[in-house]
């Protein structure tokens, strides 16, 4: 499903050049769930978004389901993550002005999909994940745990193949962060395929591979 | 999607109450602003620009080569004969109208009221075909084809009639003291406000009001310029190629005998409103001047309020770039973020403009009294009103809302989400665009106190007379007055409060006419164009005007009345050697002894230099003029207002003071004054509501700093010249920037003074107090604030 090729990142300024990433040769297949993990700077996040395409790599080859990623044009790009991937960071980032349904829906306006079948999705997810009662709340009125939980609903309510999660758990208490891990589980083994960020061996080992990079590098 | 966006608007709008009120609060003001301007300007631009064949109307205007009347020889009046021989001449003229007009003539209806009318004496049925009148009875073609018809406009008939039919009733008219009686044969609809003839209620047949002035035979002739022609061309006609055989068709036409060089000229009517070239024009003339300053403060004013929800908006960029982020995340292309923000400053801008309505509702009298113009009821809903009007809203939109779109719709995910975005940091563009708010502010006020320093030059300067405690009561249609002035002054003279009485020809504040003075041809001297006065013994004292040679006029010199005059000192300079008392001068073929040279007053307004001048007793009176004591004002008008219906006036009394004349003289500059200081005072607000927006906004994201500069020991005055520094640099730069903008605008408008204040630094140093004053206000109230909140607040989270 992925597949990078000598990916390197780095800053520039006149004077010197400051290396994110170096030769990172990768490859994740559909259906695996991957933990990258690592010590502060390593360069994890900056993985994640280059494969989430936020982010383009300064040299290298990136193949998303086999199409060439790097020379893709933005609008193919938008099109591509708009439709294959979803993401779930640590601070959550849900849209502090929308309520938890809207926030659901967002993703589904820009897909254009029409309103009926759009409502019959947002009802069916918030059903799955067991928010319909908190459906018209803001995001200031939820705890941490249940904010990400709207955040991975809005994740998978696009159905994408692919999940990317920087420490999804980074801001819960323990028991918060254990129901957000069996969650991901739970989306792997019906077929999603994840990256998660993290920095806990236990979290990690929810995973089927652990990656671990130091200095941009993947280490051996 | 729309839905989506809609909510979003609102819920940030209602979040963020400062932030939206100072929008809102500013656009609305902006926009009701540029409405009121909108409705002015479109009122001024669409003068006598309606009439269905306006483009093909033209005025024949007349160059008198060498006879200057207040600085230009051209006339709007023309000869009686000229359109029916130019319409002879040219197989281009289509049509051709040729207007007389006899302003506040007496009517009286079926014995009951006399009315004071204007009245129009045009050759119908060409006036009503030309010019579109709707007539709502009578026929256009046939109503004044027979002698001693009339028609009214729907008002006058109302007025004269009431709920009555008017058709077939009679009035009786008084026209150069003749009494006549007209029969209604038509109702019009009356012309807008905005038309030359709006005020003109009657049209009389032609050849009937020609008769009533039959005795004044050379108003018919060649040479008695005193008649408005006004011509249809036909179309494709080339203006140019027609007037250029003028000269020809003058060489033609117009007898030797009277023929004096003139040129005739032709001029688009819809033009001859705001940019009317000659003397005597038909309408009231345009205020050009007013019209652009007035539109160019729109455009400020606007401008202004729509920076601030620029500044406001890119500023809170750093909030929003979250959302953009997360939408981006999700899913967003750029296009539709560029719409969303597009779709909240739409928003904004039409729920300001609803406010903006309201307040050109509320302010309409105010400002219609401000512009000196009656818009008319209905003025709101007229399509060109509303169309315009949204148009203006949505430009405020696009606006506001293009620059905010595009900067936040860039903001890249990846760096969002991990929240380093790097909005919100000081922005050379938004320093650029507050500068511009205040320097156009500041040129505003700075043109403002010039505005009213030379405001009040004028009416602190001393013109050469007392205008202070003098009435005026208008005589030269009231013939019981006109015929018994010496009585009627002997009268007031009883009276001790009284001090003196004089009739005259003009009032000294505005002569209106002038003629050739002869030297007698000695050497050394020489001939001069000279404006003239009439008045009785006691012009000169009436209105205080010192004698600086010779003596005043005497009733004991028989001469005196018949054959003195007194020069100004500017006339006596123009003759030269004939300027010396004693010395006889040659005026209409008459010989005038100068008997004494009065001191130079200003016979016109302070743009006019002083003019040769020269002061005769007899001749034509228009006014008055009665100097009481001061404090008997009051008493000396009701004791005029007796007299006057003792002497059998049929007329109402009516009766003015010189220094409300004075004043109404100076109505345009007074207007531009009003309407610049109220709009700098506008600007000013607007843009300082941005810059405590700004400065709001600025503490709040360095808060953090500001906590950590005072646990390292930075004290209150430290932060808060921290925090105002920036501004206050704007502020500068700002004035910088305005001073020689608002110098050279000002120096060109002294200019159009002959006699003016000088243009000095006091303005300028006044402007920019003013506006470091009211800036530092705005930000010093916060930072002072900031400043003194206890530091563990802000750092407590960090």
């Amino acid at each position: 499903m992925i597949k990078l090729t000598a990916i390197e990142k780095y800053y520039e300024n006149r004077v010197i050049k400051t290396f994110v990433l170096r030769n990172i040769n990768l490859e994740v297949k559909e259906g695996e769930f991957v933990s990258v993990m690592g010590p502060s700077g390593s360069g994890k996040t900056t993985l994640l978004n280059i494969i989430g395409m936020l982010d383009a790599p300064s040299n290298g080859e990136y193949y998303f389901l086999d199409e060439p990623v790097h020379k893709m044009s933005e609008k193919r790009l938008t099109e591509l993550h708009k439709t294959y991937i979803g993401f779930v960071f640590q601070s959550y980032h849900l849209i502090d002005e929308l309520t938890v349904y809207e926030n659901l829906e967002t993703p589904l306006l820009y897909q254009r999909v029409n309103s009926n079948n759009r409502k019959g999705r947002v009802a069916e997810t918030l059903d799955r994940f067991g928010m319909v009662a908190k459906k018209d709340l803001f995001p200031n009125q939820l705890s941490g745990g249940q904010q990400q939980l709207v955040a991975i609903a809005r994740a998978v309510i696009a159905e994408p193949k692919l999940i990317l999660a920087d420490e999804p758990t980074g801001n819960l208490h323990s028991e918060q962060g254990k129901e957000i891990m069996d969650l991901l589980k739970k989306l792997n083994e019906q077929g999603t395929t994840i990256i998660q960020v993290t920095h806990s061996e236990t979290n990690a080992a929810y995973g089927n591979r652990i990656i671990r990079l130091k200095d941009g590098w993947i280490e051996k | 999607m729309i839905k989506n966006y809609l909510k979003i608007a609102i819920r940030n709008i209602l979040r963020n109450k400062v932030f939206s009120f100072i929008n809102i609060a500013g656009i609305a003001v902006a926009i009701a602003v540029a409405g009121l301007i909108m409705l002015y300007v479109q009122y001024e631009w669409g003068y006598d620009r309606f009439y269905p064949n306006t483009n093909r109307i033209y005025l024949v205007y007349c160059k008198d080569p060498g006879n200057f009347f207040i600085g230009s020889d051209l006339y709007a009046v023309t000869p009686e004969p000229l359109g029916t021989a130019m319409k002879n001449e040219f197989p281009d003229i289509e049509n051709y109208v040729t207007l007389g007009r006899w302003n506040k003539a007496l009517v009286k209806v079926a014995n009951r009221k006399v009315f004071e009318e204007n009245i129009l004496c045009a050759t119908a049925p060409d006036l009503f075909k030309m010019f579109s009148y709707n007539f709502t009875a009578g026929n256009p073609e046939t109503a004044l084809s027979q002698p001693n018809t009339v028609v009214l406009s729907e008002n006058v008939a109302h007025r004269f009639f009431g709920a009555e039919e008017p058709i077939g009733k009679t009035v009786e008219i008084n026209i150069y003291g003749k009494t006549q009686v007209w029969t209604v044969t038509g109702v019009f609809r009356a012309m807008p406000n905005n038309s030359q003839f709006s005020s003109y209620g009657i049209v009389t047949s032609f050849d009937t009001y020609a008769s009533t002035i039959a005795d004044r035979k050379d108003s018919f002739q060649w040479g008695n310029n005193s008649w408005f022609t006004y011509l249809l061309l036909r179309k494709g006609t080339n203006v140019e190629t027609l007037q250029a055989k003028f000269p020809l068709f003058v060489q033609k036409n117009i007898p030797a005998s009277v023929e004096e060089g003139e040129e005739f000229f032709l001029q688009q009517i819809a033009d001859t409103h705001l940019f009317s070239k000659a003397n005597f024009g038909f309408g009231v003339a345009g205020n050009l001047s007013l019209v652009s300053v007035l539109s160019a403060i729109a455009i400020v004013i606007l401008a202004i309020a729509s920076i601030n929800y620029m500044n406001l908006a890119t500023a809170r960029g750093s909030v929003r770039a979250r959302e953009v982020g997360v939408r981006k995340v999700i899913g967003a292309k750029r296009s539709q973020l560029i719409a969303q923000f597009m779709g909240e400053s739409m928003m904004l801008a039409l729920t300001a403009g609803v406010i903006g309505l309201v307040l050109v509702e509320i302010l309409l009298r105010l400002f219609s009294r401000l512009v000196g113009v009656d818009f008319g009821s209905g003025s709101l809903s007229h399509p060109s009103f509303v169309v315009g009007f949204l148009v203006v809203i949505l430009i405020v939109g696009l606006l506001s809302g293009a620059y905010p779109a595009l900067v936040l719709s860039m903001y890249r995910p990846a760096a969002v989400v991990k929240g380093s975005a790097k909005s919100g940091k000081r922005s050379s563009l938004r320093n650029v665009l507050v500068t511009a708010q205040f320097a156009a502010s500041i040129a505003l006020i700075s043109c403002t106190i010039i505005i009213l320093s030379q405001l009040n030059y004028i009416q602190t300067k001393n013109m050469g007379y007392n205008r202070q405690n003098i009435i005026v009561v208008p005589i030269n249609l009231e013939k019981s007055i006109f015929q018994h002035v010496g009585m009627f002054e002997e009268k007031l003279r009883e009276h001790s409060f009284v001090s003196s009485v004089t009739a005259c020809s003009f009032l000294p504040i505005d002569i209106e006419s002038n003629t050739e003075v002869h030297a007698t041809g000695r050497t050394g001297s020489k001939n001069a164009q000279a404006y003239c006065i009439y008045g009785g013994y006691a012009f000169l004292k009436t209105f205080e005007i010192q004698i600086v040679e010779g003596r005043d006029f005497s009733s004991l010199v028989a001469t005196d009345s018949s054959s003195g005059i007194i020069i100004n000192q500017t006339l006596q300079k123009a003759l030269g050697r004939d300027g010396t008392v004693g010395r006889m001068v040659n005026i209409n073929g008459q010989r005038f002894r100068v008997v004494g040279v009065m001191k130079d007053f200003n016979l016109h307004s302070v743009r006019h230099k002083i003019q040769p001048l020269f002061y005769a007793m007899g001749g034509w009176r228009q006014y008055l003029c009665v100097r009481v004591q001061p404090g008997h004002i009051g008493p000396t008008i009701s004791l005029i207002k007796t007299l006057w219906n003792r002497f059998g006036a049929q007329r109402p009394f009516t009766h003015t003071l010189m220094n409300d004349d004075f004043k109404k003289m100076y109505g345009n500059e007074e207007r531009l004054s009003q309407a610049v200081s109220f709009s700098s005072g506008l600007a000013i607000l607007i843009a300082c509501m941005g810059l405590f927006g700004l400065i709001t906004f600025s503490i709040e994201r360095r808060r953090k700093e500001i906590g950590i500069r005072k646990v390292l020991g930075a004290t209150v005055a430290e932060v808060v010249s921290l925090l105002s520094s920036e501004f206050l640099l704007v502020v500068m730069v700002a004035n910088l920037i305005a001073w020689p903008v608002a110098f050279f605008l000002m120096r060109d408008w002294l200019n159009g003074f002959a006699y003016r204040t000088p243009l000095g630094l006091v303005p300028f140093i006044v402007a920019a107090i003013t506006t470091l004053g009211i800036a530092g206000a705005a930000v010093g109230f916060h930072a002072v604030k900031a400043a003194m909140a206890n530091p563990v607040e802000s750092l407590r989270y960090e």
